[in-house]
């Protein structure tokens, strides 16, 4: 019995113990993780408070520095003077001229028309895919290289995001972006240099008026030109609406995107390209099937679905730089 | 290269990702495909998309900042110059904005040019472009309303007929029709330019009558409507500056202005008969710019 008594103390003694270390252990790991869950909401409040100023002290930034350079630009442009019209004298470089007798005496068939008439094709061909996520078409005119340079990463960019803004859930028949009017004026051949590469450097001045058809168009517009605070709030507060309320009602909006602008466009040819005149007049017809090519849209046949090829000695679109 | 090829950066990848969450969150707040209310805050799930969803409001910038960094670290400057030199605008002000018509030429420097011409060029008549202008402007309408640019293919130059090609084909894609009715009430010449390398004239035309844009899939009608009215359309033409006026009257005369032949031209703008392509504005004037106004 008192053995018994003795283990009965013992165990009580050990419970008593061992009760207390739970309870000490609770408290503390209790206190340990209040503490923690504590810090980790301070740390992400912290963070998002923090993502909050920054995001303010980005747009604020950037609207500051753009408005300013906008300053610069218009002021520039009173001094420069009147409004500019389609026809307007063409500011060609000195030795143009010389250069293109030069060209023509090396290249027989060269013709600036034609490489004229791919620049405005390009114009158009890069701002349908920036409309409709469809980039092929302009990707057949275009060096590798410009895809690394501001204009063809804003391209690339602004294409690969259509694709993915696309409705979901609205059928693909009611949503779609698509320029409906692209007016240019006759592009000018302002410069050509001669060497290990022959580059020819195009001014084109254009508009170009977009259309979007879909759930939320006009805030998708809106989003386009968000010009100030006021109006950066009211478009990702409409988008997060659209995205809450609108899309599965699929309700078709219309909205409206216009450019305009004068670019540079610099072509490249190896040095010694020639110009087939041959290719020139074929590249509208498949030469597998006879048949022709819708539009400089096409990348492959309609019919015989053989890819369109590329003439040899063909110009290739670098770059693209705005004039300011 | 394959569309395809782009690939995302990190930060990019994480904001998609975020608007994907979104979408799915918000979609507590949609109507069920079926059709019906939207289920709300009714079922649990609904109630825990509608918290993820405000907590996607709260943890915005957390994933919008990296993505506004790394784009602006790989634009740098460009991408600031870009923003400040190209005009954008959305909305009315956008349709309203695009292809105003431009004020005409001082008449003293349009006559001066045009007097330059015809020392070079006797056979050069105005009068006859401002004929030319009106018969063009009706095969664009015709080209327009038929979703089909070979009728056109006889007056513009290569560039432009290559532009209004894919630009009509454009909108056949999207599933957009023209509908209308119009004709030219008024023409004349309104600016006149020589440069060593080309000559330009531009004929303004006046049109009257209705014409109306649809999406026909959703049934919206994008501009104009059944309504009569009247508007202005610019029409520019331009040759090389050593063009001469053909004998046989060129493109306006519907003859071949390099052989002579009655005009028969391919796909390509080339005479059927001499094969010399004649829409290339060495020979002949061709319509290289057209600019509607705003409607």
């Amino acid at each position: 019995m008192v053995g018994d008594a003795a283990l009965l103390s013992s165990g009580a003694a050990a419970s008593t113990v061992l009760a207390s270390t739970v309870l000490a252990s609770t408290v503390l790991a209790s206190t340990v993780l209040a503490s923690t869950v504590r810090s980790a909401f301070g740390w992400a409040a912290f963070v998002i408070f923090l993502s909050w100023v920054l995001l303010f002290v980005l747009l604020i930034g950037t609207l500051v520095a753009i408005t300013l350079m906008r300053g610069r630009r218009e002021r520039q442009r009173q001094i420069q003077g009147a409004a500019e019209t389609s026809i307007s004298r063409p500011s060609t470089a000195p030795l143009l001229p010389a250069r293109l007798a030069q060209l023509r005496s090396a290249d027989s068939s060269f013709d600036e028309q034609l490489l004229l008439e791919v620049a405005q094709m390009a114009c158009l061909l890069m701002f349908a895919a920036q409309a409709t996520g469809d980039e092929q078409a302009i990707r057949r005119l275009t060096a590798p290289a410009f895809w690394s340079t501001f204009s063809g990463r804003y391209t690339a960019t602004t294409a690969r995001s259509v694709r993915q803004n696309r409705d979901p859930h609205a059928p693909p028949t009611r949503q779609s972006r698509f320029p409906v009017d692209f007016q240019a004026a006759a592009p000018e051949l302002i410069d050509l240099e001669l060497g290990a590469w022959q580059q020819a450097r195009i001014r084109v001045s254009f508009t170009q008026l977009r259309a979007i058809v879909s759930p939320g168009a006009e805030r998708e517009a809106a989003a386009a030109t968000v010009t100030s605070l006021g109006s950066l709030a009211r478009s990702l507060g409409g988008n997060m609406n659209d995205r809450m309320r609108s899309s599965g009602t699929f309700t078709t909006g219309l909205g409206w995107v216009s450019w305009s602008g004068r670019y540079d466009l610099v072509f490249l040819r190896p040095g010694g390209a020639r110009t087939d005149p041959a290719a020139a007049l074929a590249s509208r017809t498949c030469a597998v099937c006879g048949a022709t090519y819708r539009s400089d849209l096409a990348v492959e046949c309609a019919h015989c679905h053989t890819e369109r090829p590329l003439a040899p000695g063909q110009w290739q679109l670098a770059d693209m730089t705005i004039v300011t | 290269m394959p569309a395809t090829a782009d690939k995302m950066s990190a930060a990019e990848r994480l904001f998609y990702a975020f608007g994907k969450v979104t979408g799915w969150a918000g979609s507590a707040w949609r109507p069920p495909p079926g059709g019906g209310q939207p289920r709300g805050c009714a079922s649990p799930l609904g109630l825990l998309k509608t918290l993820v969803f405000l907590l996607c409001i709260i943890c915005l910038p957390v994933f919008m900042v990296p993505w506004i960094l790394a784009w602006t670290v790989r634009t740098g400057r460009d991408g600031l110059r870009f923003s400040a030199a190209v005009d954008v605008l959305s909305g009315e002000k956008a349709r309203w904005a695009t292809g105003i018509i431009a004020k005409p030429v001082d008449n003293s420097q349009t006559g001066a040019a045009a007097e330059e011409i015809q020392l070079r060029d006797p056979g050069f008549q105005v009068r006859v472009l401002t004929g030319w202008a009106v018969a063009a402007t009706g095969r664009l309408r015709d080209s327009l309303l038929s979703g089909d640019a070979t009728v056109t293919r006889t007056f513009m130059s290569n560039g432009l007929y290559r532009v209004h090609e894919a630009r009509l084909h454009l909108l056949s894609q999207a599933g957009v029709a023209c509908t209308g009715s119009w004709q030219v009430t008024d023409a004349a010449v309104t600016g006149v330019f020589r440069s060593p390398l080309t000559e330009q004239v531009r004929v303004r035309v006046r049109c009257a009558g209705w014409r109306r844009e649809q999406h026909q899939p959703s049934g919206t009608t994008l501009r104009g409507g059944p309504q009569a009215s009247t508007w202005l359309e610019d029409l520019v033409f331009a040759r090389s500056a050593d063009a001469l006026t053909p004998r046989g009257g060129g493109l306006p005369a519907e003859r071949c202005p390099s052989c002579g032949a009655g005009l028969d031209l391919d796909t390509n703008g080339a005479c059927r008969y001499c094969r010399g392509v004649v829409t290339a504005g060495r020979h002949d004037w061709v319509l290289v710019s057209w600019q509607s106004e705003p409607w």
